[in-house]
């Protein structure tokens, strides 16, 4: 099985200290007006107005935006009185940074930006390596349903929640998520019914047998807890 | 001498009535948005309706506000989602000026009327739409508010690959890259990444 649980949370960083030539195309006339004030705030350390030369650019439309934030770097320089203005610029330059394109000069650390990766949707991806299980002294085949709180999990599932709009899990009284254990039966459903879902298929008689095993499972967990 | 002065007295005069010509019409909003809080929706509709006919020279936030209160009574109060759908529609053709907020408040409900109309490719187009033009402006800061919660209701197995691709660079490009968006630019990229 892809070991995809190793490397979910990513943070940021540019470390880079080579500065690679201009990308092929250089920035527009209209980001280069800005670019141009923003080298003449920097000479007069007017960041206000560097912020704003900055922020008049727009992204959106430029051909190459990597060659125009790789300017803006420039313009702004490697001045400590700048370091917020430098910091959006190289926290920009990395999510739009392409493989190939050049390390900025400035190798100020950029804003940490969390990202879930997932390569695929793929359910194996989706295996949970850390579980609570309630300290309960019953026989391993009774346990269905067990509380995780693995973050790399929950963060995944909070993608995949949100991507296809389908709560799939079930929320304890204190919001805990709970899941089946994994290998079981019904973990396996709910394999098939993620498929199903991603699929665009037609899932409403999984969804629903699904519910109701979940749902009884939960409600047995939840007698044996009272139990003890 | 003399005619400096009359020009200044005349300047304070034309000020003095442009500015009494404003409040009288943030008046009438007020007045509006009053029975509207009231529960007296119809009255209210009626006189947001009004509010253009008397004051055509409004201040473009308060005019399109009139008009958001309009398509919002016909989506939560009449349920007439068509009319809800052109009224929002309206706003985004007839106010290129309006606020970045009402833009998104506009592109929301004209999706959410689309989704009701059975339409739901064409509301993730008004979703997607609103959050391109708005998020520079806006940010991305609370994921249950503004742009954050409409990025969550697009159904992106609705959306051709490629224009969906496009929407998500756009939105990288376009929001800020500040500590306050760092989590929401963490989810688009994750979509982004998703792609690859």
């Amino acid at each position: 099985m892809k070991t995809a649980l190793t490397a979910a949370i990513a943070v940021a960083l540019i470390c880079g200290t080579s500065f690679g030539g201009l990308a092929d195309r250089q920035p527009s006339e209209a980001a280069q007006k800005q670019i141009d004030a923003i080298s003449a705030a920097s000479k007069s350390n007017d960041w206000k107005a560097a912020q704003q030369a900055y922020g008049a650019i727009d992204l959106r439309v430029a051909e190459n935006p990597v060659a125009v934030l790789q300017s803006a770097s420039a313009a702004v320089g490697i001045k400590p009185g700048a370091a917020e203005l430098r910091r959006e610029i190289a926290t920009k330059y990395w999510l739009l940074r392409k493989d190939g394109d050049p390390d900025l000069a400035d190798t100020i650390t950029p804003t940490v930006i969390p990202i879930v990766e997932v390569d695929t949707m793929e359910i194996d991806a989706l295996v949970i390596d850390a579980l609570e299980i309630d300290a309960l002294e019953i026989d391993a085949l009774e346990i269905e349903v067990v509380v995780t709180t693995d973050e790399v999990f929950l963060a995944k599932m909070n993608l995949w929640t949100q991507r296809f709009g389908k709560q799939i899990d079930y929320h304890d009284t204190k919001g805990r998520l709970i899941v089946p254990a994994h290998g079981s039966v019904l973990w396996r459903e709910r394999k098939n019914l993620m498929s199903e879902i991603e699929a665009g298929g037609d899932y409403d008689a999984l969804w629903e047998a699904y519910s109701a095993r979940l749902r009884t499972a939960v409600e047995r967990r939840q007698k044996l807890r009272r139990q003890r | 001498m003399k005619k400096a002065l009359i020009g200044l007295m005349i300047g304070l005069l034309v000020m003095g009535t442009v500015a009494s010509a404003a409040d009288a019409a943030l008046d009438a909003y007020d007045a509006a948005a009053a029975l509207w809080v009231a529960g007296k929706h119809t009255d209210a509709v009626t006189a947001f309706k009004q509010l253009p006919q008397d004051y055509p020279d409004a201040k473009v936030g308060i005019l399109v506000a009139a008009q958001s209160f309009i398509g919002q009574d016909y989506f939560w109060h009449q349920k007439a989602y068509i009319e809800a759908e052109a009224v929002f529609a309206g706003i985004l053709t007839n106010f290129p000026a309006a606020h970045a907020q009402q833009k998104l408040t506009a592109q929301t409900y004209r999706g959410l009327s689309l989704e009701k109309l059975n339409r739901p490719a064409e509301a993730n187009v008004a979703w997607m739409a609103g959050i391109e033009d708005s998020v520079s402006v806006l940010g991305a800061t609370n994921e249950v508010k503004g742009v954050w919660s409409v990025f969550n209701k697009i159904q992106p197995q609705l959306i051709p690959a490629a224009r969906y691709k496009e929407f998500l660079e756009t939105v990288i490009r376009a929001t800020k890259a500040t500590e306050a968006n760092a989590a929401f630019l963490g989810r688009v990229k994750s979509e982004l990444e998703k792609m690859k």
